[in-house]
C-alpha cells in the first residue's frame, strides 16, 4: 500500500525556517503524530492536524540557530556590515548627506501635505449612511442651455416626483440663508447673523445626524421650530436650557421655537449649519413665483437614476401648468460627485474643482520627483568616486548582488532617517496650508496607525526606488580600470544625468511660469477693475426697507462722503439684479436698476446719450441705458431693421422703452463672465433696489463709517450694518485664484531650492573630477575666467534646454486654466525672458563659490599626488 | 534563585519525562501528559515547554535512533537533570508546605 505523505508546504515552509540542528528530530516526531492520526482518525483530519501543528510550531524554539549553521548568521553578518558602511558612507559626506535629507524630507513632507488635504477631500461626509442612494435633482431649460442644469429648482418638484415614482424614498430641499436673529439674553436683546438651513422634515431620513434633544420624527412637528448645533445653543443661550426658547428673525418677521439640539455638525461634513428649521409646506407646481431650492432625493437601493429622470422630464408636462417647469430637461448628480461639481452649485455643498486636486496631486509627485532625483543624480556620481572601494571589494570576492544590496541599504537607511524629520515639518506646516487653503484637516494623521504604516511603506519603496541606479550603474563598472585609478565615467551615464538635470529644471520651470502666470491673470484682473477706486466705495449689505431713500439722502449729507447711490447691482458679486430670455433680440439679457449717482460714483463712461439725471425725473420712466455689449446686439440683430437703430423704442421687460444712453462695458460680476447685455432702468418708486454705494474721502476713516453706521442704525435698526469696500468684494471673487496662486508660489519655490540643491552637489562632483584637467590647463595657461567658463557652461546649456521644453508645456496648461476667465491674458515672451534669467542666475548663484574656489588652486597641488 | 520555578505545564511536563525514563521524547511525553490530564495538546506545546527546559538546564538530551515509524529521522530522548530533580522536589516541598496550613485555615463562611 501507497503510504499516504504529510502534506508538503508546511513541512517545506518549517524546513526552511526551522534551526538546522533541531529539524531533523521535529520532522520525525511530527511523522510519527501523523502516522498515528493516520491509524485513529481519516487522512483529512490527520493531514490538517498536521499543518496546525506546523502552525503552531512557530515559536521560539524553531529559531534557536546555532553560530555553526552557515547560512542564518552570514546573512545577519552581511546586514549589519551592509548597515555599517552604509551609516559610515552617510556621515563621511556631510554636505551631500545634508542636501539629500534636506531634499527628500521636503519632497516627503509636501506630498505628505497634499496626501492630506486629498484624503480629506475624498473622506467628506463618509459618515452619511446610504450616500450612494443620496442624488440631487438638477434641471435645465431649452432657454437656457448655455446656463447649463442648475440645481436650484422649484420647490415644488420634491413631492411631485415622490409621488410619481415609488423608487424614491424620501425627499428634502436644503435651502442655506444668512439671516439675522435676535435672542434675549437674559435682560439684553443680541443680534447674531447666523447660517440657516431650511429643509423638509423627512431631512433626518437623508442625513441622520445626531440629535441630542429631541426625537427626528418629531422636531418639525410645527412648521416654526428649529433646531440648533450644541455650539450655537451655546452662543444663543449660554448655559441655560435652550429647548423651548425664542429665536426671533428678520425672515417675515417670524420668530422660531427650540424643539431640538444636534451635536455639532462633525468637520468632515460637506454641509455645515447652525439653526435647521422646516421650509413652509405649499409647494403648489402651478405658482409661477418661489423661490429656487435645491432638492436633494434617496433613491430606493437598485434604482436607475437616469431612467427615473427621463421619466421625470416626460412624466412633468402632465403635473404642472407653469410651463417653465413642464419644459425642463432632469437629471440626478450623485451626492459624492456633488463636492466636485463646479459647473452647477446650489450655496449648500462647496464644489471644489476636480482639476485642482488633481493639480495638487501632479505637484506632490512631481516634488517627491525632484527629491528622488537629487538623490539619485548625487549617490551616482559618487558612486564613481566609490570606484576604488568597489574594485577592492570585488577583488576580495563581492558579488554583483552585494553591490545592489548594498546601495538599497545605504538609500533605505537615508529615507527612514527622513522619514521623522518629513513628519516633522509635515506637523510644522500644516497650519499655513489650512490657512492658505482655508479648509481645516478633520483626520488625525499623526495618530492613525494605518496611515504612518501606509506612510512608512511609501516611504520604504521610495527609498528602494532611489537605491536601484547608482546599485546597478556601480556593480557594472570594470573594476580592473578602478584599482587602476582611472575613474572614468561612461558616456550614458552622464548623458542619463544631464537628462535628470533638465528635468528637474523643466518642472522647476513650469512651476515658475505657473506662478507667474496666476499673478499676472490677478494683476490683469485687479488693473481691469481699478478704474472704480474701489479703495473709497463702500458696499452696504442688501437692506429691504421702505426707508432707503431717506437713508441715503441721510448719507449724502455727511461731509466726507461724496456720493451715495441705491441699486440692485453694486459691482463685484451675484446681486438681486434679474435675467430673462428676450425673444426680440434672442438673447439673455440682464436687468439691473440705477440711480442717477450709479454712473458719476462709478466713473463709467457714456459712449452716446446722457446718464439718469434726477432733474429730469418725469421722463425717466420709459428710458434705459445700455450697456456697449447690448448695443452691439441691437445693432447687430436690428429687429426693426431701422437705420438708427439705437434711436427704436423696443419691448423690454414688458414695456415700451426707449434708449437713453450707453455706457462703456464694465465689470459687475467676475472676471470668468464675458460681459453680458445689460440695461439699466432707472429705480422708480416700488424699486427691488436695496444696496447702497457710498463713496467717501480717504481721509479720517474711522469717523466717516462712525457717522455712517449711526444713520444706518436709525433707519434700518433691525439689520446690522456690514459694509465691505469694493475693491474686496471683487477681491473675494477670485479667492480660489488667490489660493492658487500661493499654492504655486509655495511650491514652486520648494521645486526650485530642490533643483538648485542638486545642481549645487552635482558642481561640486563636477569640480571633483575635473580638479586634473583643470592643472592641466592652468598649467598650459588658462585663465580663471576661462577655466569658470569651462566648468559653468554645461550647466547654463541645461537650463537653456529646460526653458525650451518647459515653456510650451505651461503655455498649453496655463491655457487650459486661462480659459475659466472670459478675459484674460496668457504668457509674455518677457516673461519667460525672465525666468530664464531667474534660473540662470540662480545656479551662477549655487554653483559660482564652488567654481571659483576650484578655478582658483594652484595646479601644483592637484598634479602633485600622482 | 529566578528561573528554578516551574510553571504548571512544565512542572507536569518534566513529570511525565521522570517517568517515562529511557522512553521519553516529544510524542511519548504528549501522549503521558493527555492520559495525566485529560486536556488535549498540541505537539508544538510539548516542544516548546521541552527545549525551554533543556535551554534551563531541567533536562538533558540525547539522539536517540531512527525508525521506519518516523519516516527514517531520529528522535531525541529527554532525561530530568539533577537540577531538574530539584525543581520537582522544591514545587512539591511548596505545595506540600501550604497543603499542611490549609485545614486550619477556616474557610469562607465557616464557624470556628
Amino acid at each position: 500500500m501507497n503510504k499516504p505523505k504529510p502534506p508538503q508546504l508546511p513541512l517545506k515552509l518549517l524546513r526552511l525556517f526551522c534551526a538546522k540542528h533541531r529539524i531533523e528530530e521535529l520532522e520525525g516526531d511530527l511523522y510519527e503524530e501523523f502516522i498515528e492520526n493516520l491509524e485513529s482518525k481519516d487522512i483529512q483530519s490527520a493531514r490538517r492536524r498536521y499543518t496546525w501543528t506546523i502552525i503552531r510550531s512557530f515559536r521560539r524554539y524553531i529559531f534557536e540557530y546555532q553560530p555553526q549553521h552557515h547560512k542564518p548568521s552570514y546573512l545577519t553578518m552581511m546586514i549589519s556590515h551592509y548597515i555599517k558602511t552604509a551609516l559610515r558612507s552617510i556621515r563621511a559626506n556631510k554636505t551631500l548627506t545634508l542636501i539629500n535629507l534636506t531634499g527628500l524630507s521636503a519632497g516627503i513632507a509636501s506630498s505628505l501635505i497634499i496626501i492630506l488635504f486629498v484624503a480629506d477631500q475624498y473622506l467628506l461626509d463618509d459618515f452619511i449612511p446610504d450616500r450612494e442612494h443620496i442624488v440631487r435633482l438638477e434641471g435645465q431649460s431649452d432657454n437656457y442651455t448655455r446656463v447649463g442644469f442648475t440645481p436650484l429648482l422649484h420647490p415644488g418638484l420634491g413631492p411631485a416626483i415622490a409621488n410619481m415614482s415609488p423608487n424614491v424614498e424620501s425627499f428634502t430641499c436644503l435651502n442655506k440663508a444668512a439671516i439675522n436673529i435676535k435672542v434675549k439674553q437674559g435682560k439684553d436683546i443680541v443680534f447674531f447673523k447666523e447660517s440657516f438651513l431650511f429643509v423638509d422634515s423627512s431631512f433626518f431620513q437623508l442625513f441622520p445626524f445626531e440629535l441630542l434633544k429631541g426625537h427626528p420624527d418629531k422636531v418639525f412637528e410645527n412648521s416654526k421650530s428649529v433646531v440648533l448645533t450644541e455650539r450655537m445653543a451655546i452662543k444663543l443661550f449660554g448655559s441655560e436650557d435652550p429647548m423651548g426658547k425664542t429665536v426671533n428673525t428678520n425672515l417675515g418677521r417670524s420668530s422660531f421655537i427650540v424643539t431640538g439640539i444636534l451635536k455639532d455638525i462633525p468637520a468632515n461634513s460637506s454641509l455645515q449649519f447652525d439653526l435647521l428649521s422646516v421650509q413652509d409646506k405649499n409647494h403648489s407646481l402651478n405658482s409661477g413665483a418661489f423661490g429656487p431650492v435645491p432638492i436633494y432625493l434617496k433613491l430606493v437601493p437598485g434604482t436607475d437614476p437616469e431612467a427615473l429622470a427621463q421619466q421625470f422630464s416626460k412624466e412633468i408636462g402632465n403635473l404642472t401648468e407653469n410651463e417653465f417647469i413642464a419644459r425642463q430637461q432632469y437629471r440626478f448628480t450623485p451626492f459624492d460627485q456633488i463636492k466636485y461639481n463646479t459647473g452647477s452649485t446650489d450655496r449648500v455643498i462647496p464644489a471644489m474643482n476636480k482639476k485642482v486636486i488633481d493639480l495638487f496631486v501632479f505637484l506632490a509627485i512631481f516634488i517627491l520627483l525632484l527629491a528622488t532625483i537629487n538623490y539619485i543624480n548625487l549617490s551616482a556620481a559618487r558612486a564613481l568616486r566609490r570606484g576604488q572601494e568597489a574594485g577592492i571589494r570585488k577583488v576580495i570576492g563581492a558579488g554583483r548582488r552585494s553591490f545592489t544590496m548594498q546601495f538599497l541599504t545605504e538609500s533605505l537607511l537615508l529615507c527612514w532617517l527622513t522619514l521623522p524629520i518629513a513628519l516633522l515639518l509635515t506637523h510644522a506646516c500644516l497650519p499655513a496650508f489650512e490657512n492658505v487653503l482655508q479648509k481645516q484637516l478633520f483626520n488625525t494623521y499623526l495618530t492613525d496607525p494605518i496611515f504612518l504604516l501606509i506612510v512608512f511603506g511609501l516611504v520604504s519603496l521610495l527609498g528602494l526606488a532611489a537605491g536601484i541606479y547608482p546599485s546597478v550603474i556601480i556593480s557594472r563598472f570594470r573594476f580592473t580600470d578602478f584599482l587602476k585609478g582611472k575613474i572614468g565615467s561612461s558616456r550614458k551615464g552622464n548623458l542619463f544625468r544631464k537628462g535628470l538635470v533638465i528635468f528637474q529644471f523643466t518642472i522647476s520651470i513650469i512651476l515658475i511660469l505657473g506662478t507667474l502666470m496666476v499673478e499676472r491673470q490677478l494683476e490683469f484682473i485687479q488693473k481691469r477693475t481699478l478704474s472704480f477706486q474701489g479703495d473709497q466705495i463702500l458696499v452696504c449689505n442688501r437692506a429691504i426697507s421702505t426707508r432707503l431713500t431717506q437713508l441715503k439722502n441721510t448719507l449724502a449729507g455727511i461731509p466726507s462722503v461724496k456720493s451715495v447711490s441705491l441699486t440692485t447691482s453694486p459691482p463685484g458679486g451675484d446681486d438681486a439684479y434679474m435675467y430673462g430670455f428676450n425673444k426680440t433680440f434672442g438673447e439673455i439679457v440682464y436687468w439691473h436698476e440705477i440711480d442717477e449717482n450709479y454712473t458719476p460714483l462709478l466713473q463709467l463712461r457714456m459712449l452716446q446719450g446722457k446718464a439718469f439725471d434726477k432733474e429730469e425725473k418725469g421722463s425717466l420712466n420709459n428710458q434705459i441705458l445700455v450697456n456697449e455689449t447690448m448695443a452691439k446686439l441691437i445693432e447687430t440683430s436690428n429687429p426693426l431693421n431701422s437705420e438708427t437703430p439705437l434711436s427704436e423704442t423696443y419691448t423690454l421687460l414688458g414695456e415700451q422703452l426707449r434708449i437713453r444712453g450707453v455706457i462703456e462695458d464694465f465689470h459687475i460680476q467676475s472676471l470668468h463672465e464675458r460681459i453680458k447685455p445689460m440695461i439699466f432702468t432707472y429705480s422708480g418708486s416700488n424699486s427691488e433696489a436695496g444696496s447702497l454705494m457710498i463713496k467717501i474721502t480717504p481721509t479720517d476713516m474711522g469717523k466717516t463709517m462712525a457717522r455712517i453706521n449711526e444713520s444706518w442704525k436709525e433707519f434700518i435698526p433691525d439689520i446690522p450694518l456690514n459694509a465691505t469696500f469694493l475693491n474686496s468684494r471683487f477681491e473675494s471673487l477670485y479667492t480660489a485664484e488667490v489660493r492658487l496662486g500661493k499654492v504655486f508660489g509655495i511650491f514652486s519655490l520648494l521645486a526650485v531650492l530642490i533643483s538648485c540643491m542638486g545642481l549645487f552637489g552635482l558642481s561640486l562632483h563636477v569640480a571633483e573630477v575635473k580638479t586634473k584637467e583643470i592643472g592641466i590647463r592652468k598649467v598650459l595657461g588658462a585663465s580663471v575666467t576661462q577655466i569658470m567658463s569651462l566648468l559653468s557652461v554645461q550647466t547654463y546649456i541645461l537650463i537653456g534646454v529646460a526653458t525650451l521644453i518647459a515653456a510650451p508645456i505651461a503655455w498649453y496648461f496655463g491655457d487650459l486654466w486661462l480659459r475659466e476667465f472670459a478675459y484674460r491674458q496668457n504668457l509674455s515672451i518677457g516673461t519667460l525672458i525672465l525666468t530664464l534669467l531667474t534660473c540662470l542666475t540662480l545656479a551662477t548663484l549655487t554653483t559660482v563659490w564652488h567654481t571659483i574656489k576650484t578655478a582658483r588652486v594652484s595646479p601644483a597641488n592637484t598634479l602633485r599626488n600622482e | 534563585m529566578k528561573g528554578s520555578f516551574l510553571g504548571e505545564f512544565e512542572e507536569v511536563v518534566l513529570l511525565a519525562t521522570w517517568v517515562l525514563k529511557d522512553q521519553a521524547y516529544a510524542n511519548t511525553v504528549r501522549a503521558e501528559v493527555e492520559k495525566h490530564t485529560q486536556r488535549s495538546i498540541n505537539l508544538s506545546a510539548i516542544h516548546s515547554a521541552l527545549y525551554r527546559m533543556e535551554r534551563k538546564g531541567f533536562l538533558d538530551s540525547k539522539l536517540g535512533e531512527a525508525s521506519a515509524r518516523r519516516g527514517g529521522k531520529a528522535k531525541r530522548h529527554f532525561y530530568v537533570s539533577n537540577k531538574g530533580t530539584e525543581a520537582l522536589n522544591e514545587a512539591r516541598r511548596i505545595r506540600e508546605s501550604f497543603w499542611q496550613l490549609v485545614p486550619a485555615a477556616p474557610f469562607k463562611g465557616e464557624n470556628l
